[in-house]
């Protein structure tokens, strides 16, 4: 039997095993972004209970019949869902390990803690597996799911890019560039005076031709090293720890007020914030080229997989939106400031 | 046969590309690296769609091979740039292709490869996996 034939039966036997799992009682949860609906069936309450926060936002109420069941598994409160798993007979391997297979079916696993990441388009149903929150990585906790969201819009007009997304009401900004860049500290500085945000890292853009550029958020969460901030109330906000050893904490966008987190709009540019050491933050023309290199090899980094269709998506982004390097000055407050100037030039032009 | 009559083609396999105005951005995805084209550059790689050699491309921008050794050397030492960046291969001997429809104007090929990706990214596992093995080991 075929690897991808032996991961099929394995999510076939988990996925039975949750609609029997008490009395077929396991809690199924609507979840919307943009075009994409996913319905969660969560066993076990660990895993559901951290990830529901920085998600809550998408819960919807209805199942439609594109709907992609994902079932969440917390297997330290629910061992017998094991079994089922272990039919795909994956290799014994401690760290995180991910193979694609021909059919759109992917998988990603490590055995010690054992934790197991599949989907399959072709009966559109995924599973996460994992003996609960202690046992994933700070990056798992904040952006969850992130793989499979990824494997899920790579066939369709939408693609889950490494940037940020703002907005003044008016005018949308995607803000693209490698970690470090600037993004989270020109989205923070931009809410802290206005702005709404669909999400600080990782965000669902639909660049389908036949409509506008537009953004769908996906994690209703920002994060930011708050040591670093020079206002006392900044650092005093509820930061939630991912990572001991990570100085880089996460708070909810929708903490900041109802309106904070916007869950789509319209983009009209593409902002490439970079670290400036000036005095002042400015902005300029860029390339497009800059846009799709700021956006392409980030995002592949983080996926790795899904590349010629990911490359396509940034490609028309990249075309269609003009592009702005945003020279960060050493004053935080007066990013909002540069981002309000550049949304009014956008408006006038 | 001198290395200025070799001819070359776009192997474009493991390639995807994307032209941004006059730039031209060249993935290789079994290398994994980034290659932006600016220049002359995206010209000469669109004329290697067809097998061409270094003197073949001189000609194509108006040069005569015989008058201007530096440009056919010129544009040979480019061929071998994008040979080693796996954008190319050498081709046998054949009929000479056809001549584009319109003349090309000259400015000097350049090339900038950016190797962030490339301990990372491999094949795509939905075009060019092992059925059995999967991502990322190559079909034998």
């Amino acid at each position: 039997m075929t690897q991808a034939n032996r991961l099929r039966l394995s999510l076939a036997a988990v996925d039975r095993a949750v609609a029997a799992h008490d009395d077929g009682k396991a809690l199924a949860q609507m979840l919307s972004f943009g075009r994409q609906r996913i319905a969660v069936y969560a066993v076990g309450d660990a895993l559901w209970g951290w990830f529901k926060p920085v998600l809550g936002h998408a819960l919807c109420p209805h199942i439609s019949n594109e709907t992609v069941r994902l079932a969440v598994i917390d297997h330290a409160s629910h061992p017998e869902m094991i079994e089922a798993a272990l039919l795909a007979g994956l290799p014994d391997y401690p760290n995180f390990t991910s193979i694609g297979l021909p059919g759109g079916l992917t998988a990603a696993w490590r055995s010690r803690p054992e934790a197991w990441e599949i989907y399959d388009p072709l009966s559109r149903t995924a599973l996460f597996m994992s003996a609960g929150m202690s046992h994933l990585h700070g990056w798992e906790r904040g952006m969850p799911f992130a793989r499979f969201l990824h494997d899920l819009v790579t066939p369709t007009p939408e693609g889950l890019l490494h940037a940020a997304a703002i907005t003044d009401g008016t005018t949308g900004l995607l803000l693209a560039g490698a970690g470090g860049s600037g993004k989270s500290t020109t989205t923070f500085f931009s809410i802290k005076h206005g702005f709404a945000s669909a999400g600080d890292d990782l965000v669902l853009v639909d660049a389908d031709e036949r409509g506008q550029v537009s953004v769908s958020a996906v994690y209703d969460s920002l994060k930011l090293v708050p040591a670093a901030l020079a206002d006392p109330a900044d650092r005093d906000r509820p930061w939630l720890s991912l990572d001991a050893d990570d100085p880089k904490r996460i708070t909810l966008l929708s903490g900041f007020s109802s309106g904070t987190l916007r869950r789509r709009f319209p983009l009209h540019a593409v902002v490439l914030p970079r670290i400036a050491h000036a005095a002042r933050t400015t902005f300029h023309r860029a390339r497009g080229s800059d846009a799709f290199l700021a956006i392409a090899p980030s995002t592949q980094r983080l996926f790795l997989r899904g590349a010629p269709e990911l490359v396509d998506k940034v490609a028309k982004v990249a075309r269609r939106l003009p592009a702005f390097w945003l020279d960060l000055g050493t004053e935080g407050e007066e990013v909002a400031a540069a981002i309000h100037d550049l949304c009014r030039s956008l408006n006038d032009g | 046969m001198k290395p200025e009559m070799t001819r070359y083609k776009l192997d474009t396999k493991a390639l995807t590309f994307e032209k941004f105005d006059d730039e031209l951005i060249v993935i290789n995805l079994a290398r994994g690296t980034y290659s932006s084209l600016t220049g002359g550059a995206p010209a000469i790689f669109d004329l290697l769609a067809e097998a061409r050699s270094a003197t073949d491309i001189a000609r194509l921008f108006g040069f005569d091979p015989d008058k201007s050794l530096e440009r056919v050397s010129e544009i040979a030492a480019f061929l071998h740039l994008l040979v080693d960046n796996g954008f190319v291969g050498c081709v046998a001997d054949g009929p000479s292709s056809p001549p584009p429809p319109n003349p090309f104007a000259w400015s000097e090929p350049a090339i900038e490869v950016f190797h962030d990706l490339s301990d990372l990214m491999k094949l795509d596992p939905i075009h060019e996996v092992d059925a059995e093995a999967g991502w990322p080991t190559k079909p034998q």
